[in-house]
């Protein structure tokens, strides 16, 4: 498999703090790979050092096949950034603003011209095209924004929480957009597991600096729900007393975790779905009360990067 | 070219930014306005009181002086010096011209005369300005009140003149009866030669009275002509003796010509003395008389043109630093010489647009008159601009923030504003700090600016403040790129 990035040993200080520890990934092409961590995670450090912006202290970077030390002129070429920030020239409109930054990879007028046409369309800002950054909602300079980063076509795409303070409709179609991008490369950072979950083939969670797991989504849930079990919610009839409720089931029975009661509904996870029903239902006799619905629910990456979070010290 | 894609888009930014052109068209104005009159060293009309207790020809001579000296604007009052110290304390006069009673007496008996003059030393200009403009009233109330003794003299001298001429005709016909006596003598007609005697006589009383002065001389040649006279009568033939009298009368004749000749001598001099000073310095002006305007209109180009090439050149860069745009094109392909060349094109541009502008309201708005040529200015103002643009790259380098930047701009243009002659020569500064004035490009703007505005000077003989200057902008710009390239993520 051809990487797109790969990152070994990397590890940058400023001053005594180390946002990012001895962090090892690589990145496959053509894929979304999503950096995922609550702020301060180091998340940001990691995209500037792969964009050049910042020098690692120690380990190295290989990006597209070359060293993001010494060949990073041409690695600008190909690659584009969208910083999470707006960072876009307010006073100028959106067509001008795709104009500059297009322009400072593309140099033929014509075919400049033609892309941005494209991207206009594509982002459905034709309405848009002659208004100033400053005039428009939030959703559409963010849509502008990465409009401009595609303009070149780049090989790698960097994306800094991209979806954060959007709008339904442009975070819809952002999602599209960058799904459709099959030659791209996208590395996005997030602190949104479930954006993350919906876009991303492949995900890194960090936390102060450090790398905690990786994996597909899929292969993250798969593998913790074996661990986590699955998460049920039962309502009854009555209001519960959860203080009578967790004595009970700690006197009787073992495979229920995480119990939590909230007026007349029971949640609580079971790696064993069966069994943990069973002992719930068993203990609806003892309250002397009616079920009134059952919701079983799958984990999610959220809830696993909640897991692995509380439980990070434990997982290697 | 990325460059162009950078200088496009400056140029469209700045066209579309209606505030900052309508700075760039105002701002020159209300400084050429704001500084070339309200900021005038020159200090004008300061309210004056005068007390004149002398009351004479002579205190009016003064109070003409002060009225036409253009520092002062007097009111004549009638209250007593302490309660003008008060007035000076309270209201709005900043000095007062004492003119003491015996102002008059002391110049009519040739004693020293003074006149008093309080100055409100609370405000260091007026007390500066006005320590000077006092002896320049002394000056030109002394000429006048000098032409008014001269005068007197002057009438004086035509009496004493009347009587000089009256004695000098008595002398002369009093030589005719002397010569006429000895004729008698020697042709021995006595009685003729007594008649001449009595003659001489007479004329000699007339003398004596006319020139009182030679009293004691004539005095003696009466004894002698007496006993000249007293002999003749008594009928003694002493002829000898009248002989040698008669020519001791000629001698003396001869001393009393002498004397008034002395006399004429003396009232020439006296005259002379009075009618002119000693001496008195002649200025002349090598390069003609200079305004303020005139002085400071240099010094404005050069500093509206540095504010406009550093403030907005470090301003503009913190702003991109801010908007995080700068952060984006670092992830460019886009070098730093591109970005910052594209910049410092275009506020070079808008820099020689501007530079004319100023130059065109300097010299049709304003009438300053530029002696050398246009052309040098120019340049001056355009290797200014550069290097002002260069520091301003160079500070946004350092600067992160719009708050550091709104401390530190003023932090440096303060200071090499003030010591870079803007509006007082580099001599108002001790020595030991003179130096600091090499530091600011505004310095040799100013040097060479005032060279060839108002000495006429060419570019060759500004060529060394031109060419520090050159090397300063050249410094600057390649500092700011590669400082910049270092700082900029």
């Amino acid at each position: 498999m051809d990487y797109a990035i790969k990152v070994s040993g990397v590890t940058k200080r400023f001053g005594e703090l180390i946002a990012v520890d001895n962090v090892s990934f690589k990145i496959p092409e053509g894929k979304i790979f999503g950096l995922l961590g609550s702020n301060g995670a180091g998340k940001t450090t990691i995209i500037n050092m792969l964009t050049g912006l910042l020098i690692p202290d120690e380990g190295s970077i290989n990006i597209l096949g070359m060293s993001a030390l010494s060949k990073i002129e041409d690695i600008r070429k190909q690659i584009a950034f969208v910083p999470q920030t707006i960072s876009l020239y307010e006073d100028l409109t959106v067509y001008e603003n795709m104009e500059f930054f297009g322009g400072l990879y593309i140099d033929k007028k014509s075919e400049l011209k033609i892309i941005i046409e494209k991207m206009i369309k594509n982002f459905e800002l034709e309405q848009k095209r002659n208004s100033k950054i400053s005039e428009l909602s939030g959703g559409y300079q963010r849509r502008c924004s990465i409009a401009c980063a595609l303009i070149s076509q780049p090989r790698i795409l960097f994306l800094d929480e991209p979806l954060t303070g959007i709008d339904i409709q442009t975070r819809e179609l952002v999602r599209n957009l960058l799904n459709s991008l099959k030659n791209t490369t996208i590395i996005i950072t997030t602190h949104s597991i479930k954006e993350a979950e919906a876009i991303c083939d492949y995900v890194v969670f960090f936390d102060d600096g450090k790398k905690i797991i990786e994996g597909r989504p899929s292969e993250l849930v798969k593998k913790y729900s074996q661990i986590l079990g699955e998460s049920i919610s039962i309502e009854f009839d009555v209001f519960l007393d959860a203080e009578k409720i967790g004595r009970y089931l700690k006197k009787y029975h073992l495979d229920i975790y995480d119990l939590k009661v909230s007026e007349k509904t029971v949640t609580f996870r079971s790696k064993n779905l069966g069994r943990g029903m069973i002992d719930l239902i068993n203990s609806i006799r003892y309250f002397r009360s009616h079920i009134l619905n059952i919701d079983i629910k799958k984990q999610r990456l959220e809830d696993i990067f909640e897991y692995v979070m509380e439980n990070k010290d434990e997982i290697d | 070219m990325r460059l162009t894609k950078v200088i496009k888009k400056e140029f469209k930014s700045i066209a579309r930014d209606r505030a900052f052109i309508l700075t760039l068209i105002v701002e020159p104005l209300i400084l050429m306005l704001v500084l070339g009159y309200a900021f005038q060293a020159d200090v004008r009309n300061v309210e004056t009181l005068v007390i004149d207790e002398s009351l004479s020809d002579y205190s009016q001579k003064v109070i003409d002086a002060i009225n036409n000296s253009d520092y002062f604007e007097h009111t004549l009052v009638n209250i007593t010096l302490d309660d003008a110290k008060e007035e000076l304390r309270k209201s709005g006069a900043r000095a007062i011209f004492y003119i003491p009673p015996d102002f008059d007496d002391k110049l009519d008996m040739a004693e020293k005369a003074e006149i008093e003059l309080y100055i409100d030393s609370s405000d260091y200009t007026i007390y500066n300005i006005l320590k000077g403009a006092s002896s320049e009233v002394a000056k030109d109330s002394l000429q006048d009140i000098v032409k008014i003794i001269v005068k007197d003299l002057e009438t004086e001298r035509g009496q004493k003149q009347k009587e000089i001429d009256e004695v000098e005709n008595l002398v002369d016909s009093l030589d005719e009866l002397g010569k006429r006596t000895v004729e008698n003598i020697e042709k021995v007609d006595i009685e003729g030669a007594a008649d001449s005697i009595a003659d001489l006589k007479v004329s000699l009383n007339q003398l004596k009275q006319a020139a009182p002065a030679l009293t004691d001389s004539i005095n003696e040649i009466i004894s002698e002509v007496d006993s000249v006279e007293s002999d003749l009568r008594a009928n003694k033939k002493i002829i000898r003796d009248i002989d040698t009298s008669a020519d001791e009368m000629e001698d003396t004749y001869k001393d009393i010509q002498d004397k008034m000749r002395t006399v004429n001598l003396e009232l020439k001099k006296l005259k002379k003395d009075f009618l002119s000073f000693p001496f008195d310095i002649k200025k002349d002006y090598l390069f003609g008389e200079i305004s303020y305007f005139n002085y400071l209109t240099p010094a404005i180009m050069t500093l509206i043109l540095f504010f406009i090439g550093f403030v907005l050149t470090s301003l503009n860069l913190v702003e991109e630093r801010n908007s995080k745009t700068l952060f984006r094109i670092s992830t460019t392909p886009l070098k730093k010489y591109e970005l910052f060349g594209g910049k410092f094109f275009v506020y070079l541009f808008v820099g020689v647009l501007e530079t004319l502008y100023v130059l065109f309201i300097a010299l049709v708005l304003f009438n300053v008159t530029v002696v050398g040529s246009i052309f040098s200015v120019m340049l001056v103002l355009l290797l200014l601009m550069a290097t002002a643009i260069g520091l301003g790259l160079l500070i946004s380098s350092i600067v992160k923030t719009m708050r550091q930047a709104s401390l530190l701009l003023p932090l440096i243009v303060i200071p090499l504003l003030l010591v870079s002659q803007t509006f007082s020569p580099i001599e108002v500064m001790p020595k030991f700090m003179r130096p600091v004035a090499y530091i600011s490009p505004m310095f040799y703007s100013n040097i060479a600016l005032r060279g060839i505005m108002i000495k006429g000077l060419g570019l060759g003989d500004v060529i060394i403040p031109v060419i520090v200057l050159a090397l300063y902008a050249l410094l600057a710009v390649g500092l700011g790129i590669v400082i910049s390239k270092k700082r900029i993520t």
